[in-house]
């Protein structure tokens, strides 16, 4: 029994080894870039609310049951098919996918059906380590950008009626201001929806409460990135183009992340509070 | 132990076995082809002189290795080629992006879209955008992906057999290139064909 414990337990740290490349890769992408910066932090959350599943458990045992068992043989099917499909056809979002699945196998295959179902907002949360493929976020991207520009002229125009919006320029008081394509929102709206699905986990929403929050994360993106441009502007206006740029323009930017969060962790705290009151009544 | 769950298990550590041996490097390891040695004529083109470029213009991720040329054809018009190569191709990134993307980014838009007919099916693309001074330009760009082997016909069952067993169908690196002329001088499509084959051709004997 000891033995097999063993080869259990060794079987996960086999795995990580043979996906070390895929690992390595990840965090070297996302580290580099701004707008995926936020999956690092996915593998962290989602282990914070493993740990905290198991600790809310008690003497809940979670035991290997055959129905864990089974359930964690399809998931390792389904993580080593896209795990060949990702290798052959040579996407990587496809490939890192398995990274997840193969954890949703393990987690079964140790704790059974009990323990999988008390992990399963942790294990869904772990998925978001896959940022989307940045094909489908250049789509996004044009629409994120206008919506953004949109709302930087509508905050700008007490301040001058006559700016605009063109294509990425926004035109204030006879300047032009040429938005970067990292400043188009798709990493805030990338980290505000991670977030969300945490909040959303951490706080136990029901399904019609995430899906709300999650809904959520975008209109918030849309007004603190309209924000950010605007503000921007403003900034440039009284102390010069270099104020755009370096420092001032990434705290910026970070400020913008911040407000976001605020937003979405009220609009959590007053849909937990109409959920109860909706309850009450 | 149930054999149809052992099977599920062995089949995720054989997955993952073959993506280390591909994701290492270890097998078909991707190789850049030498841009610098392509012939002086390719089909209805003549290669000319390495045209600058600002490397700014390529992004946060440029491509591992490029070349941009000026490029004239067979009735002396003018135009310019560009060719990338990427040694991770289809990663997350994107790399390489899709064209249309590089352009709408340097204020042009897209006005009319069409396959060509040759075998790598390149997109031929009319771009328009509005000059500082008044007026507008517009470019004629062909564009198309090359990746190492044959790939001709990429959805063939034996052309991709072909590739499996060669290991080349499993390189990740490719090669996008593209070519722009004035869209009011700029070959027609038969002949935008021609040239695709003949670089396509070129940039195969020179990659390893």
């Amino acid at each position: 029994v000891r033995s097999a414990l063993a080869t259990r337990a060794l079987e996960p740290a086999l795995f990580l080894g043979l996906t070390a490349p895929l690992l390595a890769e990840w965090v070297e992408t996302t580290s580099a870039s701004s707008r995926l910066s936020y999956a690092l932090l996915v593998p962290g959350l989602a282990l914070g609310l493993a740990w905290r599943a198991k600790y809310a458990a008690k003497g809940d045992a979670w035991v290997g049951d055959r129905l864990g068992q089974t359930l964690a043989a399809l998931a390792a099917a389904l993580a080593g098919l896209v795990l060949l499909g990702g290798a052959l056809s040579g996407v990587f979002t496809l490939s890192l996918l398995a990274l997840p699945m193969a954890s949703v196998a393990y987690s079964a295959r140790t704790f059974g059906a009990r323990g999988l179902q008390a992990l399963a907002p942790a294990l869904a949360l772990a998925f978001l380590m896959v940022p989307p493929p940045m094909p489908l976020l250049d789509r996004i991207n044009p629409f994120l950008v206008e919506a953004s520009g949109t709302t930087a002229v509508t905050l700008l125009r007490p301040f001058d009626a006559a700016a605009g919006w063109s294509g990425a320029t926004l035109a204030f008081r006879g300047w032009e201001l040429i938005v970067a394509d990292a400043c188009s929102g798709s990493g805030t709206f990338l980290m505000l929806g991670a977030l969300s699905a945490f909040l959303a986990a951490l706080f136990r929403l029901r399904p019609p409460g995430t899906l709300l929050l999650l809904a959520l994360s975008l209109p918030v993106t849309l007004l603190v990135n309209g924000l950010r441009i605007a503000s921007s502007a403003l900034v440039i206006e009284r102390f010069g183009a270099a104020a755009g740029q370096g420092l001032a323009h990434e705290l910026l930017g970070q400020a913008v992340v911040i407000v976001g969060a605020a937003a979405l962790v009220l609009a959590v705290e007053r849909t937990q509070a109409l959920a109860a009151r909706w309850r009450s009544a | 132990v149930n054999p149809v769950r052992a099977l599920a298990w062995g089949f995720l550590y054989a997955s993952a076995l073959l993506s280390l041996a591909l994701e290492s490097g270890r097998f078909a390891r991707a190789a850049a082809p030498a841009f610098g040695a392509l012939p002086a004529r390719a089909g209805p083109l003549t290669l000319l002189e390495e045209l600058h470029f600002d490397l700014a213009a390529l992004g946060a991720e440029p491509p591992e290795a490029f070349s941009y040329r000026a490029v004239r054809d067979e009735a002396g018009r003018s135009g310019k080629l560009f060719m990338a190569y990427y040694a991770r191709a289809q990663r997350w990134s994107g790399r390489p992006h899709d064209l249309e993307a590089c352009y709408a980014a340097a204020g042009w838009s897209e006005h009319e879209a069409t396959r060509l007919d040759e075998p790598h099916r390149p997109w031929s693309r009319r771009f328009e955008r509005a000059l500082e001074g008044g007026g507008s330009e517009a470019v004629r760009v062909v564009h198309w992906l090359e990746r190492p082997g044959p790939d001709e016909d990429r959805l063939a069952p034996r052309e991709l057999l072909r590739r499996l067993l060669s290991g080349s169908g499993l390189r990740p690196d490719v090669v996008s290139a593209y070519l722009e002329f004035p869209a009011d001088a700029a070959p027609d499509a038969a002949d935008a064909a021609r040239a695709v084959a003949a670089l396509s051709s070129a940039l195969e004997a020179n990659w390893e």
